[in-house]
């Protein structure tokens, strides 16, 4: 019996609406106000490719933004909402995944943003993106993720919007990025019982589980997060250096045994949220028919979670990366790339959650099959544990704001290995997309 | 004995005319560029519709911004699916995805869409891409036309060479051919419709067929060109997703 107790964040924007009048009333007077509305509608069907292949999501999406634009003020106001069928109707889940994964509603982008000749200042929810890897978050270190998913579909959709100052100097190819994030968010890890949140219950098999994670820290100074990144043009090399202070996103766990009793087992893992720094350089550069892309990272402080017969401890460590990718773009309209990468903790950690070292290789293909119909193959191999993980989707437009996507995930290993523990959460799904647009 | 002192002077004149022709043909590609877009900051629209066979297979349409010669920034505004995509030429080319959110580099002959390339776009002007020379002069249809060959100044450029037709009297562009590094003909231009735009006559079509099959082709038609006051910053690729 698993129990989970995630707290869910309260973030109601209500100085939206003030913010953007008091920037209008300082805008020039010149300026012609508009509006645009976008909204996205998806709607997926997926089953799982593992026996029983009973019914692994039905979900239907809704993304809505409606944006603001008076000469140099813009605003914008977005959310998301999500309705998962899935949990309720099979029975492989347990009600309380269906009591606390079924719905959301979460704010999207919320910001008011001035732009002048050299000052671009953002205040509200936001995503900052920083790195130059595809597939996976390396220097993508700003806004919190939702994991829920294990990271699979559009990564702009697995960031989670953090209420944040940002403000840019641009001077030429010159570009200084300051931000402060006053209140700090955490990932969103999967729920006990659903199909990522399989690895809780590897870690006490004995007795009944529970897990309690806040995804956020008081408001308070302490407590701001502040990072700083620059970035130019150099010879035709794309460079940035980077700075960040902040909590770690993903939790570290802190075990309590609740009851002993032999047959009566109870423990409770506590989530905390150690401050660490990371730092490093980027930069992508074009040798014809190559593109290169790069990532050095730094991350100071980290704690690993280290589980051995008897105990559950946390330790200190530094954490270095390395990413290195190639594109090839001599094939006109199809893109291919292959990119490395290897994770690597500075201390040996004994009974270590995560590994020392973590290398990944990954090849991307896409390009249109039929007309304007495109395929994608994303395979990722991890060679410490030979586990890998193959994303396919295949998008099939029908008119200019409906597209049908068909795809699979699939998670192969062994059942310890990165992917394979994953394995019954391989899916094969059909999605149905939406747009509308108005202005 | 007569001949013996006209010698030098035919040599000088015949060095003097081939100076004259080099000279001139980065000329007639800047007045070609003229008849096909305007000078200074301006944003026009693009539709482009590609056809496989005479039957279309998508249409898309394109809003660009150009600063003067220096920056071309190409944003997707149909079909609705893929609005927000956004293409920046600075120097470099970045593509900026709205499921991502940041740019990323991509090369100028990467496709844009259907024969399209990145840089048939996002960079418009030959005479800034390419050094010209002119290979002979033709008469096709009744009117005189330079043939010139341009060769790539660096690897910026969409394509190693083009050779490009222009009219002789009034510099508007006939056709070009587009050519990869090996010499191979990748693919042909053929200028279409004379319209006023900002107050000058200029080509407003352009039919890119593919050089193996030439049934596959993409009709760009341009309109709704603008002047605008755009300053530097709306051209730097930090400030893509703002």
């Amino acid at each position: 019996m698993i129990v989970s107790s995630t707290k869910k964040p309260c973030r109601i924007k209500t100085a939206l609406v003030a913010a953007f009048v008091t920037a209008s009333a300082t805008g020039s007077s010149a300026s012609r106000l508009t509006f645009d509305t976008r909204m996205e509608l998806n709607s997926r069907l997926a089953y799982h490719l593992v026996t029983p292949h009973d019914l692994a999501s039905h979900r239907h999406w809704l993304e809505f933004d409606q944006k603001a634009k008076w000469g140099d003020w813009s605003a914008i106001a977005g959310l998301r909402a999500f309705a998962e069928v899935a949990y309720a109707s099979n029975s492989r889940y347990e009600m309380t995944v269906a009591k606390t994964e079924s719905s959301e509603i979460v704010p999207n982008d919320i910001y008011v943003q001035y732009k002048s000749p050299s000052f671009v200042a953002r205040v509200g929810n936001q995503q900052v993106v920083w790195g130059e890897a595809f597939g996976f978050y390396f220097a993508d270190v700003v806004n919190p993720k939702d994991a829920r998913d294990f990271g699979l579909g559009d990564m702009n959709k697995q960031r989670l919007a953090v209420p944040m100052v940002n403000l840019k100097y641009l001077h030429d190819d010159f570009a200084l990025q300051g931000i402060y994030i006053p209140k700090p968010y955490f990932n969103r890890t999967p729920a006990m019982g659903t199909d990522f949140g399989s690895f809780y219950s590897q870690l006490f098999p004995q007795g009944k589980l529970s897990v309690a994670d806040t995804r956020t820290v008081p408001l308070a100074l302490s407590n701001g997060e502040y990072g700083l990144r620059a970035s130019t043009t150099w010879r035709g090399i794309d460079l940035a250096a980077f700075y960040f202070n902040y909590f770690d996103r993903s939790p570290n766990y802190k075990f309590t045994m609740v009851n002993p009793i032999p047959g009566q087992m109870e423990a409770r893992l506590d989530g905390f949220h150690p401050r660490i720094q990371t730092m490093g350089v980027t930069l992508s550069t074009e040798n014809e028919p190559f593109l290169f892309r790069f990532e050095a990272l730094g991350t100071f402080d980290r704690y690993v979670d280290a589980a051995l017969p008897g105990s559950y401890t946390s330790q200190r460590t530094n954490e270095l990366i390395g990413v290195l990718g190639v594109d090839y773009t001599k094939i006109t309209n199809w893109r291919l790339g292959v990119q490395v990468s290897e994770n690597h903790l500075t201390e040996e950690i004994v009974g270590g959650i995560t590994p020392r070292n973590r290398p990944l290789l990954t090849f991307h293909v896409s390009g249109p099959i039929y007309q304007q119909q495109n395929l994608e193959v994303i395979f990722s191999y991890a060679p410490r544990d030979g586990s890998s993980l193959g994303q396919i989707r295949y998008l099939v437009p029908v008119s200019s704001r409906i597209e049908f996507l068909f795809g699979a995930d699939l998670l192969l290993g062994r059942d310890s290995s990165s992917f394979g523990r994953f394995n019954a959460a391989s899916r094969g799904y059909v999605m149905l997309k939406g747009y509308l647009m108005g202005t | 004995m007569k001949f013996k002192y006209a010698l030098p002077f035919i040599w000088f004149s015949l060095f003097v005319s081939s100076l004259g022709w080099a000279m001139n043909a980065q000329e007639i590609v800047a007045r070609a560029d003229e008849k096909r877009g305007p000078d200074g900051t301006f944003s026009f629209n693009v539709r482009v519709k590609d056809y496989n066979n005479k039957a279309l297979v998508q249409e898309n349409v394109y809003k660009v911004h150009s600063k003067d010669m220096k920056f071309t920034l190409v944003e997707t505004i149909f079909p609705e699916r893929l609005a927000g995509r956004k293409l920046l030429m600075a120097g470099q080319l970045w593509l900026y995805l709205p499921t991502l959110r940041r740019p990323t580099r991509v090369g100028t002959q990467q496709r844009l869409t259907g024969e399209v390339a990145n840089g048939d776009i996002a960079r418009a002007k030959f005479s800034v891409d390419y050094s010209a020379k002119i290979e002979k002069r033709e008469k096709i249809k009744g009117k005189s036309y330079y043939r010139l060959i341009l060769t790539a100044k660096d690897k910026a450029a969409a394509y190693r060479k083009v050779r490009l037709w222009v009219e002789e009297k009034e510099f508007f562009p006939l056709k070009a051919e587009f050519y990869a590094l090996s010499g191979k003909l990748l693919k042909t231009g053929e200028y279409t419709e004379k319209e006023t735009v900002l107050g000058n006559a200029r080509m407003t079509g352009v039919i890119i067929k593919d050089a193996i099959s030439p049934s596959k082709q993409s009709h760009l038609k341009y309109y709704n060109y603008r002047k605008e006051n755009l300053d530097d910053r709306f051209f730097n690729k930090e400030a893509l997703s703002d």
